[in-house]
């Protein structure tokens, strides 16, 4: 057969789409489940926000392209196993519904980068979240947690994680194998302690840990070199483990309204430290005159 | 559950219900026939005409068990046995019948359950099964503790009542055979609906905010706005961009900022927000608009995204901001993000400004940035003072403050001083307060805004939405969504404070009296206070998101004890109304509506005759019918003209095909405005024209070269008749 011939033949091919390609519009957000399944080989964005919507269709998973989902403000109870298929997903949005779990399913989206489920009523998360190794961001802000899997170590690619706003009573050993961890928020929690190698997070930047219950920290790791912002306010501190020094990098440090009478030394060792907020302690006015007098290019909030 | 717990103590602290005013006309205490002798009545007893003389009589409270009766009546011989049902009658003059603005209030005290007649018909029944009761029929559930005495209010048919003697016949029923009490008590009264305040008598009678409030109820699925007052749509999402390439309108409309070209009315752009989650789905559009004094109606010239490549995106676009000197701002609210440039602020969660001329992100020393030293937050809006160097602002997050910018220059917001605010007293009383100055001079700072407020112990107002500063008085004023109030203060500088905090408006449970064309209807201001927008005669705008989505207008004469409130809007179905902005000259109102139903199907005409429906994000522009559409133009033509229809001949398309420009031509036998609109096949509007035609021959230029290829069909509307004409695109 003549070339000629078998250009033609894959020309008609294409045409015909037998090569598995779709002559697709130019990409958009579909926001209606009806429009988007009459385009569903070429859907890669789905916004669906109808507020008293609770059950998502289980005819989602025919997007089978669908790279971004928002369902933000609806009433969703519960998310269809079905949304495990979607291969393609990267961004995932949930906030504002009255999810209590998510599907098993949630492991299966080996693509997704993205997931943001604030402001819901998730109870636990079940351990095939660990499968998620691309996810890079975790929101599960405002949700009723009180324990994490020992699976979320297993992120390996996670960069942010906010669990702001839950119940966590404990944090996982398995936190410290989040290398790529930049951003960790467990602001207003119930945490009374956390794991001896919690401040092995070599990657994180910023720690906030504030309004818990702390009253002990854990050893800071020399490997927290990259830490620019640690926000401990409003726990029961009543010291700081001396190895806080070795923070070489802290920029920023939150120490207000705790149980601090004594302001540590270690902490003029800190020569990126550019502020400190110390206000709300009880440590004697001399001694945050004398720290200033060793700090004068220090902000200190007190 | 926390927030829930925020919501219930908020809607708790409410104040009373819907003002009014109660005059009684048969009082509690009152004298009653009644038979408690266990005998079935039947259903002869309830009517006017049973005689009753034979019964015992005795005065209110009736009953037994509790001890705080004033007639006791029996129950029969076996406490545990007692008889289910007592009977009870009596009559009353009524010389007077309810007016319209008043309703027929019920208090009724009753152990257990109870079933009311007024002359002979069923009026009301409570802890009743449904059908007929039985003399055997016990209540539904027990009565106990303060409810036993609790006089229970329920609104009557306005009809129940007539002139003369009412005779009323009640039934009590026990919710099970060994109760141990009973108890019965009525009274009735007239309740006056109080009208609220009306302060715009010395406005201008074609001031935007001369109108009498729509009918509230539960979103339809088309826009309710007075009857005064009429709308143009400009666009809705997946309408094309001006350039083909930059594709279609994105969704979810935000912010819509008008700012006029020079300061002008009638020319200018509307910075239109997309809140997205993600760049490049989130970010603005700008479009250029123009108001043709001639058709009176708007047209959209461009429309074109603005680039927000060099500072790595947006996300989230809120609400946002007009400044005094004419750009835009929009603001961001938080995402997780991190900072992908590693320029030491994280991506997402700034302020940013715009210059709608250029649709591109506003310079600072040579480079262009996000306002960082206004903090990272999950902004909603900002507004600008006009001494162009303050700026207000919160967050809608929870804990969530007010802040306050001091620009070290004016009209430029890039550096400055940053404070937050912490009140003296208690966050629901008249109390002052003082600004506490936040340090914003490292990119950390910036990043951890919120974090350093807190630690200073700044007021929580939870969730702040809107921040606007009042014309007429100066005032701060901002909502808080959790508990769907407006509070106000008066700002005496960073140095002496602030003074009279105070709301202003609202709470989840307050009840106010609409004034409508069909009298006073009690409406629930219910939650979900957003957005602000003030005109220039102190007239406050308070958009909902949440509750019944309402556009409420609050009167700068308004109080919580004297309300003024009224109703300007009734959003389509499925959506929140955002981003309300006006003129210069207040004559014209920009609002979107974000996410309607995409299955509402009520078909509306708009002021450039256009048949819309609101099944899509949609910006639209509102104005008194004197100022926008037909109304206006038949306001300015003579009226013998006006009655004769103008006839249209000869339209014609060419060249069709195009590749670019195409004409309109129509033949009218007399001058007239004309309206142009283009649709694609999905129906969105790509192109809308208007112009003032004379007699004769005329020729409209539609530009076609940037929409991409097919077929598209042009409605040339001409007083209000329509013509049709197919166009191809190549």
């Amino acid at each position: 057969m003549s070339l000629k011939y078998l250009f033609a033949i894959a020309f008609l091919l294409k045409g015909n789409c037998l090569l598995g390609q779709v002559d697709c519009p130019v990409r958009k957000t579909y926001y209606n489940l009806a429009e988007a399944l009459t385009q569903k080989d070429c859907v890669k964005d789905f916004s669906y926000r109808v507020r008293k919507k609770e059950v998502l269709s289980t005819r989602i998973r025919e997007l089978t392209r669908l790279e971004m989902l928002d369902l933000k403000s609806n009433a969703f109870t519960y998310l269809p196993n079905e949304i495990g298929t979607l291969k393609r997903l990267n961004h995932l949005t949930l906030t504002e519904n009255q999810l209590r779990r998510f599907p098993e399913t949630i492991g299966r989206l080996t693509a997704l980068r993205f997931l943001q489920a604030d402001q819901n009523e998730l109870v636990d998360l079940h351990p095939n979240i660990g499968n998620l190794h691309t996810l890079e961001v975790l929101d599960l802000d405002w949700n009723q947690l009180s324990a994490l899997p020992a699976a979320i170590g297993s992120l390996t690619s996670l960069q942010i994680l906010s669990l702001a706003h839950n119940h966590l009573l404990s944090v996982p050993e398995s936190l410290s194998q989040l290398q790529s961890l930049q951003i960790l928020d467990l602001s207003y929690n119930e945490l009374q302690e956390l794991p001896e190698r919690f401040f092995e997070l070599a990657g994180a930047r910023e720690i906030n840990l504030s309004s818990n219950y702390l009253s002990v920290l854990p050893l800071f790791s020399g490997t927290a070199q990259r830490l620019i912002t640690l926000n401990l306010s409003n726990n029961r501190l009543v010291a700081l483990p001396a190895s806080i020094a070795g923070l070489k990098g802290l920029q920023v440090l939150l120490l207000s309204s705790n149980r601090l009478t004594h302001l540590p030394m270690e902490l003029a060792q800190l020569k990126s430290l550019k502020i400190l907020f110390i206000n709300g302690n009880p440590i004697p006015e001399a001694e945050l005159q004398a720290f200033k007098a060793v700090r004068p290019d220090l902000t200190l909030i007190h | 559950m926390f927030r829930k717990l925020l919501f219930t103590l908020f809607a708790a602290g409410s104040l009373a219900a819907a003002q009014a005013q109660t005059s009684v006309v048969f009082p509690r205490n009152s004298t009653w026939k009644y038979l408690d002798n266990g005998s079935n009545q039947g259903t002869t007893w309830q009517a006017s005409s049973f005689v009753d003389t034979s019964w015992a009589s005795g005065a209110a409270e009736l009953g037994y068990g509790d001890g705080d009766e004033i007639t006791v009546v029996g129950f029969g011989p076996s406490a545990t046995n007692r008889y289910p049902t007592t009977y009870f009658r009596t009559s009353f003059t009524l010389t007077a019948l309810p007016t319209a603005n008043q309703q027929i209030l019920l208090r009724l005290k009753r152990d257990d359950g109870a079933v009311v007649y007024i002359n002979g018909t069923e009026a009301y029944r409570v802890n009743m099964p449904s059908g007929t009761p039985l003399y055997s029929t016990y209540a539904s559930v027990s009565v106990a503790g303060t409810d036993e005495s609790t006089f229970f209010e329920s609104i009557l048919s306005s009809s129940a009542l007539q002139l003369g003697v009412n005779t009323i016949a009640v039934e009590v029923h026990q919710d099970r055979a060994n109760s141990s009490d009973l108890s019965f008590d009525l009274e009735l009264a007239y309740k006056t609906l109080l009208a609220p305040v009306a302060c715009d008598g010395t406005l201008d009678s074609l001031h935007i905010s001369r109108f009498v409030s729509v009918l509230p109820s539960a979103q339809p699925d088309s826009l309710r706005i007075p009857s005064t007052h009429t709308f143009q749509m400009l666009v809705q999402e997946g309408d094309a961009y001006t350039n083909a390439a930059n594709g279609v309108t994105k969704g979810l409309f935000d912010f819509t900022g008008y700012t006029g070209i020079g300061g002008r009315s009638d020319s200018g752009y509307i910075s239109l927000n997309h809140e997205l989650g993600s760049f490049p789905a989130a970010g603005v559009s700008v479009l250029s608009v123009h108001f043709d004094t001639a058709t009176h109606a708007w047209n959209l010239t461009k429309n074109v995204p603005v680039d927000f490549g060099p500072v790595q995106g947006t996300g989230r676009n809120c609400s946002g901001g007009i400044t005094p000197w004419g750009t835009t701002i929009t603001s961001e609210e938080i995402l997780p993000t991190a900072d992908a440039n590693s320029d030491g602020y994280q991506d997402i969660g700034w302020h940013v400004e715009i210059d709608p001329a250029t649709a591109s992100v506003k310079s600072y020393n040579g480079t262009q940035q996000k306002l960082w030293k206004m903090g990272r937050m999950s902004h909603e809006n900002i507004c600008v003072d006009s001494d162009m160097r303050t700026a207000y602002y919160g967050n809608d997050e929870n804990p969530g403050f007010i802040f306050k910018f001091v620009a070290d220059n004016p009209q430029d917001l890039s550096d400055g001083n940053l404070y937050v605010l912490k009140l003296d007293g208690a966050l629901d009383s008249v109390t002052s307060g003082k600004w506490i100055g936040i340090p914003n001079n490292t990119p950390a700072d910036c990043n951890n805004t919120k974090a350093y407020a807190a630690s200073v112990g700044a007021t929580n107002f939870f969730n702040v939405e809107d921040v606007e500063i009042g014309p007429h008085d100066g005032k701060i004023y901002f909502t808080s969504k959790t508990s769907s109030r407006v509070y106000r203060f008066e700002d005496h500088g960073t140095t002496v404070g602030v003074s009279d905090f105070e709301v202003f408006v609202g709470n989840t449970a307050q009840v106010y009296n609409i004034q409508t064309q069909n009298g006073l209807v009690p409406e629930q201001w219910r939650d979900g206070v957003d957005n602000l927008c003030f005109d220039n005669e102190g007239n406050l705008y308070v958009i909902q998101d949440g509750g019944r989505n309402h556009v409420y207008m609050v009167p700068p004469c308004h109080t919580q004890t004297n309300p003024a409130v009224k109703l300007f809007m009734v959003t389509p179905a499925g959506c929140e109304p955002t981003g309300m902005t006006f003129s210069p000259d207040n004559r014209f109102m920009f609002i979107s509506m974000q996410h309607p139903s995409s299955t509402n199907t009520t078909v509306q005409t708009d002021a450039s005759g256009a048949q819309v429906k609101f099944n899509k994000e949609s910006c639209i522009v509102i104005a008194r019918k004197e100022m926008m559409g037909p109304a206006a133009i038949r306001s300015q033509t003579p009226t013998a003209v006006a009655q004769v229809p103008t006839q249209v001949s000869n339209l014609d398309v060419y060249p069709n095909p195009t590749t670019g420009l195409l004409n309109i031509q129509l033949d009218l036998d007399r001058s007239a405005p004309v309206f142009v609109h283009v649709y694609d096949l999905k129906g969105s509007m790509v192109r809308v024209l208007s112009k003032s035609m004379s007699m004769g021959t005329n020729i409209l230029t539609v530009d076609m070269a940037n929409l991409p290829e097919g077929i598209y069909n042009a409605i040339v509307t001409v007083n209000g008749r329509q013509h049709g004409a197919k166009i191809i695109k190549k």
